[in-house]
Parts: structure tokens; C-alpha cells; sequence
């Protein structure tokens, strides 16, 4: 007669299944860890590239109207400069007291940068002239400005033909040259 | 009273010299921890050690960092490659006390008449640093190129390396100290200036 197995009959067949041995791997994974715990960095640390300036007494003739981006910096104003007069585009005054992020329209002054670009879409220098007491972090935040980096991406990429940003594929799209102009002063 | 040989308190009887700890759990979180490392480690291999009282500015570029020369600036030393060159100003703060060491001060006072040639455009000390630096470079290339064939070293002398500068300078430090830097490594015959800067994560 057919009867169901106890309880402690269908225990022992399952305690009795062989499990596989997780053991080594669970070693493996904690030496793993460790190794990239140990090795690993949490903070990202990039650079910003920038030429030195080389003074040369030879024009290039082939730029009948270069475009000379100069930007100025000081504790009251940002502007933006163009042409071999250095002819002031737009002046934008700073905002005492305020720190760089909020002391100027910055989404006017990507705006301006954006709009010389799509006019001059092969130049990719600027010089930058800031005054003395300016502090190394506005002067980043100028530069990131300056190279595009906080301009969106499809707001950018208009700016420049297929060639130029296959050729720039892995770099900002505005003015990626950054020139500090009086280090000779 | 229950006794623990009742069939009540069976189970836990069991539990109780069971060996067998279900490790399953632990060790997806493992792997979920694994990957998320794996993911998020940078392998670029270049590594900057950074001195201490140091801030690199925070940026939004997404510039790789290159071997290079590096030097570093804080509030008041600067460094080349790892060694000490100049101490720039007396600190506010000291190891004792609120009070600035006064043999730091008359030493700095001693040499801000020879910290800087050139009408105060150039750092002596970090040109002379950097002039060495650069000689033991060239003489290192040279030593390359003797050693390699004939065609690598008349590659290196007639198209020589150019040669790039690491600057890590804290975010408070003015344009004015920056730009005597950037004359300097001109001078010492610098190529490119690499910004150090804290990308965002």
C-alpha cells in the first residue's frame, strides 16, 4: 500500500542533496574587494590644457578678419574682446560679493561664446587676461566656461561642422585653446 | 514543563548544530559591491600625490590627466616632483599655538628679497628646480637614444619631446602668484601647462 514519506524521511534526502561549495569563491571576492578598496581613488582628477604663448613677429595672412577672442577679468567685470582692435563685444559687471557662479548672467555669456563660435566655427583659441587678485577657482570656472564644458551638449555641437567635431570628438566644443595672455607682464 | 527532547523544540534542536550557513545572500551583495567597484575605478595609472593644505579647484572638464612634470602650490610652500623648493609666506597657524613660528617668518622675510628675479616675474628657486629638471630629462632621452638604434636618436634630437607641466594649485591662491608660476616654467623651457583640477564625480 502506498504510503507518503515522514517528515524525517524527506528531511534526510534533502540535507543529504550536495550543495556546491561557495566557500573559495566568497575568499576570491573579499581579496578582490580589498585589492580595489585599497587601490581605488574616489576622487576624479582631470586637467585643463593650455599652450604657452609664443610671441612671433610673422602675420598670418591667410585670416583677413581674425577673430582675437580676448576675454578680461577683474573684481568688477567680465568681458569679452574680439578683433585686432580688441573691440569690446559685451561687458558683463559682477555682482559684489557674490560668488563667481551667481556674480554674472552666465547662460548670456555661453550664449555670446556659442554665437562667435557658429561665426568662426574653425577657431578654437582665446586669451585669457585676468587681473592679479583674481582667485584660481573664478579663473577655472571662467575657463570651463570658455571651453564649453557647461554648454549642453546639442547646443554645441551646432556650432561646428562634421569634420571639426569628428576631430574633436573627445573635447568641449567652444574654445578649447586657452591662452593666458600677460604672463610675460 | 516542555523539555528541548520534546517534539515541540525539535526543530530548533536541529537548527542548533546545523554548520551549514546559507552564504547565497552574502555573497551577491559581494558581487553587486564588486562591480559597482569595478565600474567606478579609474585605471589611467597616474597617480598625484597631493600635499597637504592643498583644494584643486572643482571643474566640469573631462580632460584625462598626462604624465608630466608636476608642481604644487598651497597657501605658502611650493613643491617640484615631490621636494620642497620654496616656503612662500609665514602661516597663521602653528603646531604649538595660534601664534606664527618666528623662525619661519625671519626666514621667509630673509629670502622674499631673493624669491624672485626678472623684476619679480620669475621664482628663482622653481627656475633652478625646473632647469635641473629638465637637463636630467634630456640627458635621459640622450641615454635612451645612444642605447636605441641610430634612427630613435636622431628622431629625439631633431624633434625633442615636448614638455608638459603638471600645476596642482589650491582654488584660494590669486592670478598674480599663478602667473609668476607660468612665467617661470616658460623660462625654464615648459611647453604646456596641465591644470590640475577636481572633475566632477
Amino acid at each position: 500500500m502506498f504510503r507518503m514519506p515522514s517528515h524525517r524521511s524527506r528531511r534526510s534526502k534533502s540535507a543529504s542533496e550536495e550543495k556546491i561549495n561557495l566557500v573559495p569563491m566568497l575568499d576570491s571576492i573579499f581579496n578582490f574587494i580589498f585589492f580595489l578598496l585599497v587601490s581605488s581613488s574616489f576622487t576624479t582628477i582631470k586637467e585643463i590644457s593650455s599652450p604657452v604663448p609664443i610671441l612671433s613677429s610673422t602675420q598670418d595672412l591667410q585670416k583677413d578678419d581674425p577673430l582675437l577672442l580676448t576675454i578680461t577679468m577683474d573684481e568688477q567685470k567680465i568681458e569679452i574682446k574680439t578683433g585686432l582692435q580688441s573691440s569690446v563685444i559685451k561687458s558683463f559687471p559682477r555682482i559684489a560679493l557674490q560668488p563667481i557662479e551667481t556674480s554674472i548672467d552666465w547662460k548670456d555669456f555661453d550664449d555670446q561664446l556659442t554665437s562667435l563660435k557658429k561665426k568662426y566655427p574653425l577657431e578654437n583659441a582665446a586669451i585669457l587676461l585676468p587681473s592679479d587678485q583674481i582667485s584660481y577657482t573664478d579663473l577655472v570656472y571662467l575657463i570651463d566656461h570658455l571651453r564649453g564644458e557647461t554648454v549642453a551638449t546639442s547646443d554645441a555641437a551646432n556650432t561646428v561642422d562634421q569634420e571639426e567635431k569628428t576631430k574633436t570628438s573627445q573635447k568641449p566644443m567652444l574654445f578649447h585653446d586657452i591662452y593666458f595672455g600677460d604672463i610675460q607682464s | 514543563m516542555a523539555s528541548t527532547r520534546s517534539i515541540r523544540f525539535r526543530h530548533q534542536r536541529i537548527n542548533r548544530n546545523g554548520d551549514d550557513i546559507d552564504i547565497t545572500s552574502l555573497l551577491d551583495i559581494l558581487t553587486i559591491l564588486l562591480v559597482f567597484l569595478i565600474a567606478n575605478n579609474s585605471f589611467t595609472g597616474e597617480i598625484i600625490t597631493v600635499i597637504d593644505g592643498l583644494q584643486p579647484p572643482q571643474s566640469e572638464s573631462r580632460d584625462a590627466i598626462q604624465a608630466a612634470i608636476v608642481v604644487q602650490m598651497n597657501k605658502k610652500e611650493l613643491w617640484v616632483e615631490g621636494k620642497k623648493i620654496l616656503d612662500l609666506g609665514p602661516t597663521t597657524e602653528t603646531q604649538n599655538g595660534n601664534q606664527p613660528d618666528q623662525q619661519s617668518v625671519a626666514w621667509v622675510q630673509k629670502s622674499q628679497q631673493q624669491l624672485f628675479d626678472q623684476g619679480g616675474r620669475r621664482i628663482v628657486g622653481l627656475y633652478n628646480e625646473l632647469m635641473q629638471v629638465n637637463q636630467s630629462l634630456a640627458l635621459t632621452e640622450k641615454s635612451i637614444g645612444q642605447k636605441s638604434n641610430e634612427d630613435l636618436e636622431k628622431k629625439l634630437t631633431t624633434e625633442p619631446k615636448r614638455r608638459l607641466i603638471s600645476l596642482v594649485i589650491d582654488k584660494d591662491i590669486p592670478y598674480q602668484m599663478i602667473k609668476k608660476i607660468l612665467y617661470t616654467a616658460a623660462e625654464a623651457g615648459f611647453e604646456e601647462y596641465k591644470l590640475i583640477v577636481l572633475g566632477q564625480n
